[in-house]
């Protein structure tokens, strides 16, 4: 995917946010982001840390501000939700010189929106770091299935193991609801 | 106890007090290379006092990051919800430990700098280094090593390292809340005190206004307050100081509107850039520690000048330099081109170059474009009542203030008459540049 198409598909992201009545934050925009890469491979290729509490992309951010400078998004503040992201006229027509690559993401946009895209953002960040801990352990395998939970807690003491274990198992499920075909996690807390 | 037993001054923040450990870095070899340095690349060549180095720079970035520290970890600063989730501040010994390491972070954060700073960096290393790596390299170095063991207790590079390149920078490491919050004191977005130090430095040197702000005021409200939506720490501000973050937002706009992003300075930065890349000898600066510690502005100078005098290598651009025959600027994008352009702002000064080389040579022409990276200037608000809100709802400057974007056409002077002509007759057709869907 080319620097353009990035843009255009970040900017339907926030507009698909938008119909669901969801606030479209900086936070939000980035789980999903993480979310439609990992989960479902959409190669963005944003490179994501764990960065205080959950997965975050400097990169991505700094795309959300060029957005703005060029005048594709805009920012509303609310008191206590912090500010959203909003596409302006130029960047809904935009996205309209970009059919074919919106369409082919079309689907997968829309399976993460409807299952993640409205969830509260705490729940929506642990969920984040559940699925962060759990590439470690499949890809680089430099942590046990079983002990996600465990570097969940590590990573912020403040969680009880049982609420970890608990948004393990909730990721787990929602993996298996969407992808059938990878390897079953929640066979590991039967 | 601190002890600071050495002082230095200096134009920003009057004195700069340092420890034995702390001028022990300051004497080594990395650290006195930064005084050959500029801050500003050839932006002396528009602003003739802004020949200041990197190495007073780092010095203030030290300053002001230990000042920081301070106000934010002071007991009477700190909310019920903070001091429980972040265990450092309630430890005495551990707060002392990660002050001096936030200290020697700021003081070695620029170490890895290239010659001319960041005039020639993305193209003039080979793939996968930058000034952070480099910066690293540097911190991890036998010489460096002696140091961080030599102090009490021992200091971790690692610590050091993390806190001197911050987050972005190094893809393999990760930042709890605790190192989060340091790496924003020295680098963060909104209040980072890089930032504060060069806004307050290079507006003094360059003799304009544009960069002052009450950084004494704003540093005095900084607290870590919990993000309003997150909840995460995150550094924020009382109520009081509203006003003087403000002024440090618009501070950054006016000093890369009208200093950073100055055409001229612009060019200039692109003609040393085609210059390097004729005159360094392996195409690439090196990024062996000892063979960078080597090369400093005053080599590249040394050679810009020899190049333009005696027709060595690099001679057509050192001209450009040296004779001030800079490039003229023929084209900057506008909103009413944007609106007219097909694919929406991004491409137009590119098109424009385009057709402008295909009509007149490649070589008679530089296009240079840049958006604004970073955060958005959002932070959280301590109020009287001690809610905490967005700043972006509490105040009424903060969304006024535009993200940055430039994209400008350059040419050769020799034909800028003629080009700027041809260009004038087919401009609607060349902006509106209509190209098929993908």
């Amino acid at each position: 995917m080319d620097n353009s198409e990035k843009s255009a598909l970040i900017l339907c992201i926030i507009d698909s946010l938008a119909e669901k009545d969801s606030w479209s934050s900086e936070t939000r925009i980035q789980r999903i982001v993480y979310f439609l890469q990992y989960l479902l491979e959409v190669k963005m290729d944003y490179k994501f840390i764990l960065y205080k509490y959950s997965p975050y992309s400097f990169y991505l951010r700094d795309k959300l501000t060029s957005l703005r400078a060029n005048r594709l998004l805009k920012l509303e503040a609310d008191r206590y939700s912090g500010p959203r992201y909003v596409t302006t006229d130029l960047g809904k027509k935009y996205q309209e010189a970009f059919p074919n690559t919106l369409e082919s993401y079309k689907n997968k946009l829309e399976l993460i929106i409807n299952s993640l895209g409205t969830k509260p953002i705490l729940e929506l960040e642990q969920l984040a770091t559940a699925l962060f801990f759990t590439r470690l352990a499949e890809d680089q395998e430099s942590i046990l299935l079983e002990n996600r939970a465990k570097e969940m807690k590590k990573w912020k003491p403040i969680i009880s193991i049982d609420y970890a274990q608990e948004v393990v198992e909730k990721l787990d499920t929602i993996r298996n609801n969407m992808l059938p075909d990878t390897k079953n996690l929640s066979l590991l807390h039967a | 106890m601190v002890k600071y037993l050495h002082e230095i001054r200096d134009p920003i923040h009057v004195f700069v007090r340092l420890t034995d450990e702390e001028r022990k870095v300051i004497n080594s070899q990395p650290f006195q290379r930064l005084r050959h340095i500029h801050q500003l690349a050839l932006t002396y060549l528009v602003y003739p006092g802004a020949t200041h180095k990197r190495f007073e720079h780092s010095l203030g970035v030290m300053e002001l990051a230990s000042r920081v520290f301070d106000i934010v970890t002071n007991p009477n600063s700190i909310s019920p919800e903070i001091h429980d989730n972040l265990e450092q501040i309630r430890n005495p010994e551990k707060l002392s430990y990660w002050r001096t390491v936030l200290r020697i972070a700021a003081l070695l954060h620029d170490v890895g700098h290239l010659p001319f700073s960041h005039a020639a960096e993305r193209e003039l290393l080979p793939k996968g280094w930058d000034h952070e790596k480099i910066t690293r390299e540097i911190i991890q170095s036998e010489e460096m090593a002696k140091i961080w063991s030599s102090t009490t207790p021992p200091l971790r590079p690692e610590d050091i390292v993390k806190l001197a390149i911050g987050p972005k920078e190094d893809e393999d490491l990760n930042f709890d809340a605790w190192e989060a919050i340091l790496s924003e004191i020295i680098t963060g977005d909104a209040f980072g005190v890089d930032r504060m130090d060069y806004l307050l430095r290079d507006s003094h040197h360059a003799g304009v206004s544009y960069g002052r702000f009450d950084h004494f005021r704003l540093i005095d409200t900084l607290r870590i307050l919990p993000d309003p939506e997150t909840k995460e720490p995150k550094l924020g501000i009382e109520k009081g100081g509203l006003h003087s973050a403000e002024a440090l937002l618009l501070a950054r706009y006016f000093m890369y509107t009208q200093v950073y992003f100055h055409p001229i300075r612009r060019i200039y930065d692109i003609h040393l850039k085609d210059f390097l890349v004729d005159w360094l000898e392996e195409e690439y600066f090196p990024i062996k520690v000892s063979s960078h510690l080597a090369l400093t502005d005053n080599e590249v100078t040394s050679g810009f000048l020899d190049a333009a005098r005696n027709g060595n290598q690099g001679h057509k651009h050192a001209i450009r330099i040296v004779n001030r025959e800079h490039f003229k600027l023929i084209y900057t994008r506008n909103s009413k081109d944007v609106e007219q352009n097909r694919e929406q702002n991004l491409m137009v000064g590119k098109a424009v170059s385009e057709a402008l080389a295909n009509k007149f040579g490649a070589e008679n022409f530089r296009h240079d474009s840049y958006s604004q990276s970073g955060g958005s200037p959002d932070f959280p608000v301590k109020l009287n009542n001690d809610d905490v809100v967005s700043a972006l709802s509490e105040s009424d400057v903060l969304n006024q203030i535009p993200a940055i974007s430039i994209d400008f056409v350059f040419c050769d002077s020799k034909i800028f008459t003629e080009a700027n002509e041809w260009f004038r007759e087919n401009r609607t057709r060349i902006i509106q540049n209509l190209r098929e869907v993908n």
